[in-house]
């Protein structure tokens, strides 16, 4: 199957069935990307950007993009990752970012919940189970992960979060707060993140908006960046499992499914956001961030556990 | 024909029949994968699900989809 630009040898294939050779096909992902920047305004020349790495390849590979866009003003680009405190899975994560981001020279700050909260994740989920906190590991490291680094680009002075979702990973989550009918939370989604401007928020931007999680690994791929498919441990316990599996049947019954819920997505999103637009927010009174509620979600999660760390438990 | 065929995702490494001149879309539908969830790669190189396969090719699924 030979690419339809040139004679080369296809790596992809479009929804519309079009094979695309390496050359072509990182012409193809790159537009695509420089095109959601423009068309949502999610970096302008100048600002400084900290992006997100889990150590994965999506935000691998977007560091990697955002790395090579501003090589005149690279001081404008760092990564940052946090280790939750995952026995078997980050650190495995991290050993291979790390060496990246030295091989490139990129700047990274590396985070710890235990050094950050005084616990680490593992011991979150273990006090949650043995004193019925009902609190869910994926929920837990969700609210922690993104109060930190929202915490941490705020000090440092960067302007925007970049992070590696894509056109997958936002199929899901609006699968996910259809089905449980959370509409505020679909408020918040988008290619750049919030309903509501706060001093106190750093917009999160997501470049790969777009790009199927196919698309991304191939990228990946072409650009020596490994793929690896090391679980974490409490992906099982995932209600986002679940639907990203009933979401690829569909797709492979429908092709282009998952791009349809996407793009009819954004057709209602500027209504959502004006639904939205109105709520009050307030200030955490235990920390000072904004929150929908007197104190924070992350704040919460802190008081229900530390009291069982003091106990030794 | 005989095709080796290493899945990631489950880290097996299966013998699969498949009728001549055979693509790896074909080998998909066999194995009860969709092709969004992988990327294929034979002997080597990436390819797409319209590849055609021969006899004796290696081919590795690498999954698409991240580990949490």
């Amino acid at each position: 199957m030979v690419c339809e630009e040139c004679e080369n040898r296809g790596v992809y294939l479009s929804l519309s069935g079009k094979s695309l050779c390496s050359k072509h096909f990182r012409k193809y992902f790159e537009t695509k990307v420089m095109r959601t920047i423009k068309k949502y305004d999610l970096l302008r020349y100048g600002e400084k950007v900290l992006v997100a790495c889990s150590g994965g390849k999506d935000s691998t590979v977007l560091l990697n993009f955002l790395w090579n866009l501003v090589k005149k003003k690279r001081e404008n680009v760092a990564a940052i990752a946090v280790d939750e405190g995952i026995a078997g899975y980050r650190d495995i994560k991290l050993k291979g970012l790390v060496k990246f981001c030295n091989e490139k020279e990129i700047p990274l700050h590396v985070y710890s919940f235990k050094d950050y909260y005084g616990f680490t994740l593992d011991e979150a989920v273990r006090i949650s189970k043995e004193n019925r906190l009902d609190l869910k590991p994926c929920y837990i490291c969700g609210v922690l992960r993104r109060n930190l680094i929202n915490n941490v680009a705020r000090e440092l002075g960067f302007s925007k979060v970049a992070t590696g979702h894509n056109l997958d990973d936002e199929a899901q989550t609006i699968m996910m707060n259809y089905l449980r009918g959370n509409p505020s939370l679909l408020a918040r989604l988008g290619p750049k993140t919030g309903v509501i401007s706060d001093e106190g928020f750093v917009q999160r931007i997501k470049p790969f908006y777009f790009c199927t999680e196919k698309e991304d690994t191939i990228y990946a791929l072409l650009n020596g960046i490994e793929v690896d498919f090391v679980q974490c441990p409490y992906h099982v316990e995932n209600y986002r499992l679940e639907i990203r599996d009933f979401l690829n049947r569909l797709e492979s019954i429908i092709p282009g499914v998952k791009h349809g819920l996407v793009n009819n997505f954004l057709k209602i999103l500027p209504l959502l956001k004006r639904e939205f637009s109105a709520l009050k927010i307030e200030k955490c009174k235990v920390c000072g961030n904004p929150s929908a509620r007197n104190t924070c979600r992350a704040c919460m999660i802190k008081m229900r556990i530390e009291p069982f760390l003091k106990k030794g438990n | 024909m005989k095709i080796k065929v290493f899945i990631q995702r489950s880290g097996e490494t299966k013998l699969i029949d498949l009728g001549e001149n055979s693509r790896i879309g074909d080998l998909l539908k066999s194995l009860g994968i969709s092709p969004s969830e992988i990327v294929p790669v034979k002997n080597g190189a990436i390819v797409t699900e319209r590849e055609i396969l021969r006899d004796g090719d290696e081919v590795k699924l690498l999954s698409v989809v991240s580990g949490g």
